[in-house]
């Protein structure tokens, strides 16, 4: 052991000086532990919502085709316009990105002439795989997986993105930041073995894994945020600090 | 703690059978020095709570598997510690610590940190860069050998190595500079 060592660890609990706020305590004894107590980890339940919410999603899907063809009135064409899966990016605008393309690409061109049930069952289906895919063919499960995961990351991020940050600047968050651009690289390098063999079990449990980590991620950045601010809000320092922002 | 008093075993127990000022008490008594820890090891105070709450609520939950419950302290810690280095691994991505350093000196004598006061080596311990930090706070202080470091931070042994090097060269031109500056 050299001999800075020895020192430092002879004395570390010298090194103990700093002591825990209040709201610490308060947090473990709310936690209720049973005897043998079970705590469910935070990652746990955001993997749990989102089984949910893909569950939910592969119901509403498949309760979609299943729905018969309406009653014919007049015929409605929509012409279908390319549009690429959203990617779940930290741009701001992605989310109003996918809603303004579904209103303004959308044309729909009304024609009072009869149809048959046959054709009325193609626009209904394809007015209904323009708001859930872009792509020609039918939407897979996992596409719409993707969509669904795409459209909550990409609202938290929004919301991050807008909350202003006091006490400290964006730079403080590096660490946040340096997470969420390696898991974005992880889901192109993903995106990219799609492309080149398919989707196969793999690839499908290392998208959701990375969404859930982004999900995750996204969560905590936002919880440091607000915590500090409280703490901005509690014990003010007089002078009126203009806020920062996360450009994630 | 200028005043110690000791835990009786029996507080351990009740607290294992989900006494809540059992539990409290050992939270009182111990709190202080895991949140160092994990101050010393996250480097923020934020962080440091968050994994302080985590460690204690783990702990709560597994303490009826403590069979001797003399050595709560050290089981405590234990946890507090791979809990800093679940939270290490989980910021830091493994580049962070690939970096290789020239081999430094041994360090003979330690005269150097006579008049320092142990609080400043704490603030400075603390603000270590990231990466050199925990490996500074893992070998130091809780006393793991380059090989258990490089094992648990999935690094080699010659980054742990270089890395404490690093850290011991950092704090010494700051303590002495703040030394120096303040008396």
């Amino acid at each position: 052991m050299d001999e800075f060592k020895k020192y430092v660890f002879e004395n570390r609990d010298k090194l103990d000086v700093e002591s825990p706020g209040a709201q610490v305590w308060q947090n473990i004894s709310s936690n209720k532990i049973g005897v043998a107590g079970k705590t469910v980890s935070m990652f746990s339940k955001w993997a749990a919502a989102a089984s949910i919410l893909v569950a939910a999603t592969v119901v509403i899907y498949f309760s979609i085709q299943k729905q018969p063809a309406a009653k014919p009135v007049a015929k409605v064409t929509v012409e279908p316009q390319k549009q690429s899966i959203p990617e779940v990016t930290g741009r701001t605008d992605s989310l109003s990105h996918l809603s303004s393309s579904q209103s303004s690409e959308q044309v729909i061109v009304l024609e009072s002439k009869e149809s048959n049930s046959r054709e009325i069952n193609n626009t209904v289906q394809k007015r209904y795989a323009k708001r859930i895919s872009p792509a020609k063919k039918p939407q897979s499960a996992v596409d719409a997986l993707q969509e669904n995961y795409a459209t909550i990351i990409n609202h938290q991020l929004k919301k991050l993105n807008a909350t202003p940050i006091y006490a400290e600047d964006a730079d403080y968050f590096h660490m946040f930041k340096k997470q969420w651009y390696d898991l974005e690289n992880d889901e192109k390098e993903i995106r990219k073995d799609v492309q080149l063999y398919g989707l196969t079990d793999n690839v499908v449990e290392h998208l959701i894994n990375i969404y859930q980590e982004k999900l995750s991620l996204l969560k905590q950045l936002q919880a440091e945020i607000n915590k500090m601010n409280n703490r901005v809000k509690q014990n003010p320092t007089g002078e009126q600090q203009s806020p920062s922002y996360m450009k994630l | 703690m200028d005043q110690e008093y000791h835990i009786p075993a029996a507080v351990v127990r009740k607290a294992s059978q989900g006494d809540e000022t059992a539990r409290e008490m050992l939270y009182q008594q111990y709190a202080q020095k895991m949140y160092s820890i994990c101050v010393r090891m996250t480097g923020n105070r934020t962080d440091a709570e968050d994994l302080l709450q985590e460690a204690f609520i783990l702990a709560f939950s597994k303490i009826h598997q403590l069979k001797e419950t003399g050595l709560f302290e050290p089981w405590l810690r234990k946890i507090v510690v791979n809990e800093c280095i679940r939270f290490t691994k989980r910021s830091f991505g493994k580049q962070h610590f690939s970096e290789e350093l020239p081999d430094i000196a041994e360090e003979v004598t330690t005269g150097w940190m006579d008049g320092i006061e142990f609080e400043q080596i704490h603030k400075e311990i603390r603000n270590l860069p990231d990466g050199c930090r925990e490996i500074f706070n893992l070998y130091v202080v809780e006393d793991y050998s380059h090989g258990e470091i490089a094992r648990e931070l999935n690094i080699s042994e010659s980054t742990s190595k270089s890395q404490y090097h690093r850290a011991r060269q950092l704090l010494k031109e700051r303590l002495l500079k703040q030394f120096v500056q303040h008396g």
